[in-house]
This record gives C-alpha cells, structure tokens and sequence, in this order.
C-alpha cells in the first residue's frame, strides 16, 4: 500500500533532497508533505493522512525534539514512524530520540541509508 | 550495523600552506567537507597532481558565502566559500537533481552544506558529549563583512579542490574552557 510522508524541516533545499531521496529509494509512496516547523508539522498530522514522518531537529518557531515529544503525547500519532534527519552527534539527545521510538539518520546521508532506515522502521 | 562506507579518496590534496597544524582539526575538517561534498553533492576531490595545478590559479572569485554561527561548549563561526557561481551553480544543481537552479536555491543549497559541515565540525571542539548549539545559516553578499568580534578567536581553513571547482572553509572559536 503506498504510503504518505511528511517532511518537516525549516530549510527548503533540504526537504527537497529528502522528497527527492525518498523518490530515489525505490518505495510505494502516494503523497509527500512539507512543513517549515514542528508547529506547521502538527498542523499537518491533525489532518490523519501521514503515514510516516521526517523530523529536523533545529528549527525555529517549535524544534524536533519537542515536535517529537508531542507526537507520542497524542493519541493518533504515538506510534506513527518517525525518522530524525540531523547533523546532531550529541549521545543525550541521541539517546533520547531512541527512548522515543524514532529511528535516526546522520547528515549527510544516502539514499541506500535512508532507505535501510525507513525499512527498518516500518518493518 | 550500517552498510554504508565513506568514498573518501586516500591520495588527495590537503592545502596546509601557511597553516600551523593544531590538534589535527585540520585533518578531521577536510575529511568532513570532502565527505559531505561526495554525498551530498556528488563532487569529488582531485588527486594530488590534477590538485596541484588548479592551485597555480588561485581561481577563488568574489561571491556569495555562507555563514553559521555556533555556541555552547565551543562559540564561533564557521564561512564556506565556492571558488565560483558556476561552482555554485554546480552544487546547487547536483544537490536538487535539477539542471538550472535559481538564485534562491543556490543560497539556500550554500547554506545546507555549510550548515552540514558545521553540524559535523563543532563536536570536534565541544568534545562530542558536550552540547552545542548551531545557529540557522545565513548569507553574506560580497561586499559584507562577518558581524561579530572574530579577530581573537582561533582559526583553522582548509581548501578543498573538487572536480568542479574548490572550497575554502574557514572556522573561528574559542573553547568553553577559555571562555
């Protein structure tokens, strides 16, 4: 069944290679979302139509970290695939978006990882 | 265990003229840049020889840079310079998959890189389990200058030459410790 995708991350270029990544990696995707922020993001997942769900970590207005937290606060979304695309190394908040059930991807990626990463998740 | 390993060539040139090597950082900076260029925009560093030659030129033009401020366990700034806009333009056109990207997504493509090679650079200096924040990339026009007192920082630049045109990456900080 295709799936639909949320991308959420505050620079463009980025959501474009993502969206563009995520065409690449050979998978049975319907619909792609964009979103600027994590409050744009929620908005969004209101909606019930995502399917899985990319996160930035820094962003303005509401960052991934506390996007994410609200996510498994909420009762449609608590177990929604969630994959973290970040440059962050720092083990805590590694450590801590494992404890969230979110899978984790290092910038720079490729699409072999990425692809690796979401199977991994939604198998 | 992830499958992917990094392409990195091992006879490429490293510009360490008139550079002091400190702590190596050097050496981890230039992995990271020539890193982040082969996967993100599938530019690829010359060999020695063929690097050589393009540093006879000393081809770095007049343009737009990007620059990414950072604070925590380390504070500073790190600027990225393309050689060129047809480097640019290179980039910008590699990382989108598209054949003529505009004048936003050029910067926008500047300010992704450079905000990767930061991301990547500062746990270098803030000992990878100490937190440090990354400030959204911006842009300078050529005719700017950086804000900010840099002069008493520490520096570390590295220039990267690529198939289609070169780098410099120029980082200022000052550790927590010497705050």
């Amino acid at each position: 069944m295709a799936i639909n995708i949320l991308v959420v991350d505050d620079s463009a270029v980025m959501r474009k290679m993502i969206i563009k990544t995520i065409r690449l990696c050979g998978l049975d995707v319907n619909q792609i979302y964009e979103a600027e922020n994590g409050r744009e993001g929620l908005l969004v997942l209101d909606r019930g139509e995502v399917d899985f769900l990319f996160i930035d970590i820094n962003m303005p207005v509401m960052d991934g970290m506390e996007m994410l937290s609200r996510v498994r606060q909420q009762e449609a979304t608590k177990k929604l695939p969630v994959l973290i695309v970040s440059t962050e190394s720092n083990k805590g908040r590694i450590e801590e978006i494992d404890r969230q059930g979110a899978g984790f991807v290092h910038k720079p990626f490729t699409p072999e990882n990425l692809r690796k990463k979401m199977l991994d998740i939604t198998s | 265990m992830d499958s992917y390993k990094r392409p990195i060539k091992l006879n490429t040139y490293k510009d360490m003229e008139n550079m002091v090597k400190s702590d190596n950082y050097k050496d981890k900076i230039y992995d990271i840049v020539v890193n982040t260029f082969e996967v993100t925009c599938y530019m690829f560093p010359l060999e020695e020889w063929e690097a050589a030659d393009e540093k006879e030129r000393n081809f770095f033009e007049k343009g737009i840079r990007s620059v990414v401020g950072f604070n925590g366990a380390a504070t500073g700034k790190m600027i990225i310079e393309p050689s060129s806009g047809e480097f640019l333009t290179a980039m910008a056109a590699n990382m989108l998959g598209i054949e003529a990207p505009d004048a936003e997504e050029k910067s926008g493509a500047l300010c992704e890189v450079a905000n990767i090679i930061c991301g990547n650079t500062v746990p270098l200096f803030a000992h990878d389990d100490q937190i440090c924040y990354i400030e959204p990339p911006s842009v300078l026009q050529e005719t700017e200058n950086m804000d900010g007192d840099i002069d008493a920082m520490k520096k570390e630049s590295v220039h990267v030459y690529l198939d289609e045109g070169a780098v410099r990456i120029t980082v200022y900080y000052t550790m927590e410790e010497e705050l």
